[in-house]
């Protein structure tokens, strides 16, 4: 599904270099590391929002750098980690605009694309916020409807930007529950960057690490041992200690 | 809403073609339409003098209040208007050079006008490329550069100019009116204006995609730079087109917008409609005052759109302080 080769990218100089990795379809990457590692300029690589030095970026085979804006968006969506939504937009419009690379480009009363939009919005639980001020939403309500827009774009992969950090523990996991029966059902692949090792262990098919601008790791929390997985976060974060639950086999993530 | 500015756009186009110095009954006008009154005083003074004016006053408000609702949109600045790129100065300096160094002729004040408001915009696009950030706040920066130079250029011809007849010229366009308008001038201002007004309100989409943001509107589909060059040009050629021929008119661009969000609570969907509506309303209402007001003289329409102006900023401003308004 997503082939990224040696892509080096930045901004007035190189900030990741030779970043690789791939993922499958119905997989979630997830991406971690310290503020300031590089890891949303990676994001911003791959969709073609950052300056690319070098390397290549395929989804589904095709090669995605330097495609048009248009048919880029055919084939990622990208949730970015601050999208202001300015007053005087309704939640219902912001995520109809996902629709905008499927319809005409010039008319937004398509009553099937909005259908479309209606039904990303209520897989998120958020179709009561239809008609209201964005403005007027709680900060996570408005990651949901940023949310709802990138899903309403249908492309088959989705980029996402710490996409829990303005919600609470419950939505968090709601949310990435959502990305996981999304991409199992669709054939699609999600990449996102998340702060938080329990969401990463619960959900992510692949773990990466950004560390100065280097991308290592896409170990497999299911396939890894608990040294494996205690090794690869305790690099990031040293007072992170791993567990494995007994009961259900799941592991999770203490701050020693 | 849309119905209703609508409506009273309809209302306020009837009076403009009735009231003025030769005033003109409802039942005049529909003989003159029937061809009843050919030749006479009546339909000469119809044809020649009210339908061009009343044309190029529904043309300059539907412009200026579409442009202030796209520039207010894609500089997701509440503060935005036509004046930002620098086109209403460069426009007023063409004009003044056309009046103090020029023939200061009609066709002459029309091409300064028109030719320097669109040199304004290739030196707002030279000095935003030559920074290479193209970010909306770029644009702001470079307009208010382009701006300042055009407005102390201004000044130095207002120097220059005979105080007597050169410098009063200046003030009076400067200020705005539709007094000069003639059939011709309507003839060669309405493609140029009709056009990209139809254009921009085809690309509204466009436009509110572009509130979200660069990176947004990028990921979903839109080329936030080349849109952007577009929008901005369109505008700009039919504001300069428009203050070449009416002179500046204040306000309209930046207080129109306003009054169709209040009316409408949001920025997509029949706004920039709704904008150009309001435009058209204000300027009309505006063009009525400034010629009946004062028996046999016509005042500057900006007295009038700044009148106007004051109660929406201040209503604009208590919105604000109440945390109402927020961004808006």
């Amino acid at each position: 599904m997503l082939r990224v080769q040696n892509l080096t990218v930045g901004y007035a100089s190189p900030v990741v270099r030779g970043a690789s990795l791939s993922l499958a379809a119905g997989q979630i990457g997830v991406i971690l590391g310290r503020n300031g590692s590089g890891k949303t300029t990676l994001l911003r690589g791959i969709c073609g929002s950052a300056r690319v030095y070098g390397g290549s970026v395929q989804v589904n085979g095709q090669e995605c750098l330097g495609l048009p804006a248009r048919r880029l968006a055919r084939h990622l969506a990208l949730l970015p980690q601050r999208s202001p939504l300015p007053r005087g937009l309704r939640a219902g419009e912001v995520i109809q605009m996902g629709r905008y690379v499927h319809g005409s480009p010039f008319c937004s009363d398509d009553p099937r694309q909005e259908e479309l939009a209606r039904q990303a919005a209520r897989s998120l639980g958020i179709e009561e916020l239809w008609g209201r001020d964005c403005a007027l939403l709680s900060e996570g309500q408005r990651q949901l409807v940023q949310l709802a827009r990138a899903l309403a774009q249908d492309a088959p992969l989705l980029l996402l930007d710490e996409p829990s950090s303005a919600l609470d523990p419950e939505n968090a996991h709601l949310l990435f529950r959502h990305l996981r029966l999304l991409t199992q059902s669709r054939n699609k692949a999600a990449l996102a960057v998340v702060h938080d090792p329990a969401l990463a262990l619960r959900w992510g098919d692949r773990l990466f690490c950004m560390e100065k601008g280097i991308l290592s790791g896409g170990i497999c929390p299911a396939e890894a041992t608990p040294q494996q997985l205690q090794d690869f976060l305790g690099g990031i974060w040293p007072q992170i200690l791993v567990k494995k639950d007994k009961e259900t086999g799941l592991f999770y993530s203490l701050l020693a | 809403m849309t119905g209703a500015a609508c409506g009273l756009l309809l209302v306020l186009c009837a009076v403009s073609l009735c009231v003025g110095s030769f005033p003109l009954s409802l039942d005049q006008i529909g003989r003159i339409l029937q061809g009843q009154l050919a030749g006479q005083l009546p339909a000469r003074v119809f044809w020649t003098l009210r339908v061009p004016r009343t044309a190029v006053g529904l043309l300059a408000g539907l412009g200026l209040g579409l442009a202030g609702g796209v520039y207010q949109t894609v500089f997701r600045n509440p503060l935005a208007s036509p004046d930002l790129t620098g086109v209403a100065s460069g426009a007023s300096l063409g004009a003044a050079c056309a009046i103090v160094l020029g023939s200061g002729s009609t066709l002459a004040l029309m091409a300064g006008a028109f030719g320097a408001g669109l040199a304004s915009l290739v030196l707002v696009l030279a000095l935003v490329k030559a920074a290479r950030m193209e970010y909306t706040v770029t644009y702001v920066l470079a307009g208010v550069i382009v701006s300042s130079a055009a407005d102390a250029a201004l000044m130095a011809l207002k120097v220059l100019a005979d105080p007597e007849r050169e410098l009063a010229a200046i003030e009076f366009w400067t200020m705005g009116s539709l007094a000069t308008v003639t059939a011709a001038k309507l003839g060669m201002l309405a493609p140029v204006v009709v056009l990209p007004l139809s254009l921009l309100l085809l690309f509204r989409r466009q436009a509110a995609i572009l509130f979200l943001g660069d990176e947004t509107a990028r990921s979903l589909g839109l080329e936030p730079r080349r849109w952007r060059a577009v929008l901005l040009g369109l505008t700009t050629l039919m504001v300069s087109a428009l203050v070449s021929v009416t002179g500046v008119i204040a306000f309209v661009g930046l207080i129109a917008p306003h009054i169709a969000f209040r009316l409408l609570g949001r920025r997509a969907g029949p706004y920039l409609i709704l904008s150009a509506l309001t435009g058209a309303d204000l300027l009309l209402a505006a063009d009525l005052l400034a010629r009946s007001l004062s028996p046999g003289a016509e005042l500057p329409l900006s007295i009038f759109t700044v009148l106007f102006a004051v109660p929406v900023l201040i209503a604009l401003l208590c919105g604000r302080r109440e945390g109402g308004d927020g961004d808006a």
